[in-house]
């Protein structure tokens, strides 16, 4: 019996995407935003990988890619972090709608 | 066999990592949302290793896991409810049921009437001392709605997430994909640290570069401008009579500048600033310990 193929792994990678969208349409705090988006990234990485075991193993560009990947993340949570350090400061809660008026 | 352990140990990290993922979203304690987002990570590293791509496994867990430690840190550090015991404590009183985070958003049961006002009078708690107890449903279930976690669209993003991941699924399994039956050869650590030195060098340096720039962005967001301090540091001081403001906790547009009862509803008026600070969520961030004491007896 052959161990889990790839389209096990594309699964697992379809299911935490659609967590992730879960939480980014419906949670009211940045934070929790901020790591769903996290967990999007992951869903992503995580196929990247499979495909690189599954579809081209000789080829490690898809790694290269998955360690900048990884890069962008870190400093995206980095900057949106205070970013919405300084939303906290100035109106003392950091929910998404209140950023509403912002376009006013 | 080995296909069979295989088999075993990708169910089982496969299912750590969408259970807790899902658990993040349900939990009502920031501090266990990170918690969980960590243990996600773990078993994505896990799976890494599953795949052969042991340095990438590293790596996960070094900038991942090592990230959101800071951030559960943070959180401890800085929020008001970072357990999420005031919500549960909440959710206990009100008699709420359902699911964590979820039974917030969408309220059942009814309102405390009169016989939850009398366990209140008993309880000489202060933070439990609220004025919910003369509530239409519609404005209990709109104090609920404020303090949970997700916002009322939770139904709509639930429908929307399954769609999107129902879609990724129907996609994967119909298309045919050209798989290479080799395995990785090569030792993946020697071939991406020459592939990042050599033809990706400008996309490596670029990290570099963006770091660089996240790091001071990150300084710049978080550091007080010098004006604002002195500005914040006139505010606290202490008040004189004539330029305190006082406000109503129902209706926020009345304001006075003597104590007194507002002329809507005949509730005693209190300061402005203590408005501020009791009519955050439970996400309110306390900045100064003195204040937080006082959040609740609005």
């Amino acid at each position: 019996m052959n161990g889990p193929g790839l389209v096990a792994y594309l699964i697992v990678g379809a299911l935490l995407f659609g967590i992730g969208v879960v939480g980014v349409l419906s949670q009211r705090s940045a934070l929790m935003v901020l790591m769903s988006i996290e967990i999007m990234l992951n869903a992503a990485i995580l196929t990247l990988v499979a495909f690189w075991r599954f579809v081209g193993p000789g080829n490690f560009d898809a790694q290269v890619f998955v360690i900048i990947i990884v890069t962008i993340a870190a400093v995206e949570m980095a900057a949106g972090l205070g970013l919405f350090l300084l939303v906290f400061r100035q109106r003392g809660n950091a929910s998404i709608d209140a950023l509403k008026d912002l376009k006013r | 066999m080995t296909g069979i352990l295989e088999w075993i140990i990708f169910l089982a990290l496969s299912l750590i990592a969408v259970v807790t993922a899902a658990g993040m979203l349900l939990t009502m304690s920031m501090y266990r949302t990170g918690l969980a987002l960590m243990a996600s990570f773990v078993a994505l590293a896990g799976l890494f290793i599953l795949l052969g791509a042991d340095l990438l496994a590293a790596i996960q867990i070094m900038m991942n896991v090592g990230g959101m430690l800071v951030m559960v840190l943070f959180m401890v550090m800085i929020m008001r409810d970072p357990g999420g015991e005031m919500m549960r404590a909440m959710k206990r009183y009100m008699h709420i049921r359902g699911l964590g985070a979820f039974s917030m958003t969408m309220p059942r049961g009814k309102p405390p009437a009169a016989a939850a006002s009398q366990e209140q009078m008993n309880m000489s708690d202060h933070e439990m001392n609220m004025s919910h107890m003369r509530m239409t449903p519609r404005q209990y279930y709109d104090m609920m709605v404020g303090m949970a976690m997700s916002t009322t669209q939770l139904p709509w993003a639930i429908v929307l997430g399954m769609i999107s991941a129902l879609l990724l699924i129907i996609l994967v399994i119909l298309t045919p994909w050209p798989l290479a039956s080799t395995a990785p050869t090569q030792d993946a650590t020697t071939a991406v640290g020459e592939l990042l030195l050599s033809r990706y060098m400008i996309a490596f340096e670029g990290a570099a570069f963006l770091i660089l720039a996240g790091i001071a962005g990150a300084v710049i967001f978080a550091q007080r401008d010098r004006a604002a301090v002195q500005q914040q540091a006139m505010q606290h001081e202490p008040a004189t009579a004539e330029e305190q403001v006082y406000t109503c906790p129902m209706h926020p547009e009345v304001r006075q500048n003597q104590p007194g009862n507002c002329p809507r509803c005949g509730m005693s008026l209190i300061p402005v600033k203590e408005v501020a600070l009791a009519g955050n969520g439970h996400e309110a961030y306390q900045e100064h310990g003195e204040h937080g004491k006082h959040g609740g007896h609005a």
